[in-house]
Order: structure tokens, then C-alpha cells, then sequence
């Protein structure tokens, strides 16, 4: 298998696991990933110390599987890297454990980590759908067009990836999005009412 | 401390894991040595990720020791609980 086909399973995966415990919106809460962590018998330690570039490790072995992530996490990071770690439990659980900051996010497995929790939240499908919906075209797509989209679908995808998702797609690169404010860009657009997702725990 | 001296109360994993980072040492420390194995896994991971943070790598070898000490205390509690 190469390594687009390996990708490519990945994301069949992480559709797969939405249909068998319904999730049916790109909005998917803690409380969903809890709930999937429960079926799957992994245990999770939010870990109070501080930690600099590590957001979650996944660890396996005699003592069951368990997920370690850093307790301040805001709440989309976190759902986010709890899809991430899934991913780890789901398909890599033999090589027992693993750590994910940036050191490593260019391994394969990490990629394909990435790629599971995106689509876990926000199927590629759907969300290049939705962008089109509001007008997001290829070569197209301003922080506005973000801001609308996370709005108008109410994803908990964090927009760091949301980004990576419009360069890969072939609707901006990246770059474009680099000092982006996006708290005050919600705010400029939908005025001081607009609340992102509330906490779920 | 006092109620911990005369047995009131009993540290939990949580407190133990405070009291380790203030004297410096692993929160092993305080479980006899027969019980804590030696964690090979975890020894091949931590020498593979040597990108890491420095801090990050010993925060990540501290969370392995507590989940070693968490199994040991559960595993205690189950045996006096018989």
C-alpha cells in the first residue's frame, strides 16, 4: 500500500467509526469522543503539568490503552486530539506507544492521524461541499469564507485545520491565513454575540 | 500530613504525584521495588524521541510512571477491598 492509499483508508476509517456511533454533523463534541473512548475501552488522563508542544500521547500495552492529554486544551484542540489519538488506538495500537507534537507530525502514522480526525469531524466531502455552498471557489477563499463556513456548518474543527484543509483542497494555501485573528474576525462579522461552541465538560 | 501520619486520610495517586515533583524524584519512589517492573516499551520510546522538548520528554516519562503507579494503587485497593 502506498502511501495515497494508506491516506485513503484512513478517511474510510474515520467514516466508518461516524456512521457506527452516528455522528451525522461536522459538529463532534467531547461528549461524542468520550462516549466512542468509553466503547473502545481506552482510559483518559487529563494531564494538569505543563506541557510545551505536547498536546496527547497514546499509550498501549499489559496495562490497557490509554490517552494522556493536556488539560488546558481549549475544547475544539482537544476534540481534535482525541480524534487523533483514535486513530493511534484504531490502527497502530501494535507499535504500543506514542507521542504527537511537532517533532514527529511529518511520520506517516502522524499524517495519518491528522487526516482521521479531520475527517472524523468534518468529512473531505462535506466540508468541500459546504465551502462551495457559500461560495468558497479554488483560488477563492478569504478568513471571512472560514469564519462563514465554521458558522453557517457550526463545526468544532479548529481553524488551523480548517486551513489545512482549503490548501489541501486547492482553495488557498496556507500561507494566506498565517496572522489571521480569527476571535476578532468572528467578532468583526457576527458581532459580540457570536460564541464559539461551548465547553461540553 | 498529620491525618496521613495517623492513617485518617490516605494520599491519593494525585497527592503522591505532587509530593514526587517536590522532592524531585519518580512517583515509583513510594511503591516497593518488587512491584515496579521495568517498562521496556516505554525506555525504546523515550530513546526514539529525542525531537522532543527536553521538559516535554520528562513530563511524558513522569505520565508513564503515574500510569505504572495508577495500575499498582488500583491494583492494591482491589486486593484489600477481597
Amino acid at each position: 500500500m502506498n502511501r495515497g492509499e494508506y491516506y485513503e483508508s484512513v478517511r474510510a476509517l474515520a467514516r466508518e467509526v461516524r456512521a457506527q456511533h452516528n455522528l451525522a454533523t461536522p459538529r463532534v463534541l467531547r461528549s461524542d469522543l468520550r462516549r466512542i473512548y468509553r466503547h473502545e475501552g481506552i482510559k483518559i488522563v487529563l494531564w494538569p503539568y505543563k506541557l510545551r508542544k505536547l498536546n496527547g500521547a497514546y499509550f498501549f500495552d499489559a496495562l490497557g490503552a490509554t490517552v494522556m492529554l493536556r488539560k488546558d486544551l481549549p475544547a475544539e484542540p482537544m476534540v481534535f486530539t482525541m480524534g487523533h489519538e483514535l486513530k493511534h488506538h484504531l490502527l497502530d495500537r501494535e507499535s504500543g506507544h506514542s507521542f504527537c507534537d511537532v517533532s514527529n507530525e511529518n511520520n506517516y502514522i502522524e499524517i495519518g492521524a491528522e487526516i482521521f480526525a479531520a475527517e472524523l469531524i468534518f468529512p473531505e466531502d462535506e466540508f468541500a461541499a459546504a465551502a462551495r455552498t457559500i461560495g468558497i471557489r479554488s483560488g477563492c477563499c478569504t478568513p471571512e469564507h472560514l469564519v462563514r463556513l465554521k458558522h453557517e456548518t457550526k463545526t468544532t474543527m479548529h481553524y488551523a485545520s480548517m486551513v489545512k484543509r482549503v490548501d489541501f483542497l486547492g482553495f488557498a494555501p496556507s500561507t494566506q491565513f498565517a496572522k489571521v485573528g480569527w476571535r476578532k474576525l468572528e467578532e468583526r462579522i457576527f458581532g459580540p454575540t457570536f460564541r464559539r461552541p461551548k465547553r461540553t465538560s | 500530613m498529620s491525618r496521613w501520619e495517623t492513617g485518617t486520610y490516605k494520599p491519593n495517586l494525585e497527592d503522591l504525584e505532587k509530593l514526587s515533583r517536590f522532592f524531585g524524584v519518580s512517583v515509583l519512589t513510594f511503591f516497593p521495588k518488587e512491584v515496579v517492573s521495568h517498562d521496556e516499551q516505554l525506555t525504546a520510546l523515550l530513546r526514539a524521541a529525542k525531537e522532543l522538548d527536553p521538559r516535554d520528554l520528562d513530563e511524558l516519562r513522569r505520565f508513564a510512571e503515574f500510569r505504572r503507579a495508577q495500575a499498582i494503587f488500583t491494583k492494591k485497593g482491589r486486593k484489600k477491598d477481597k
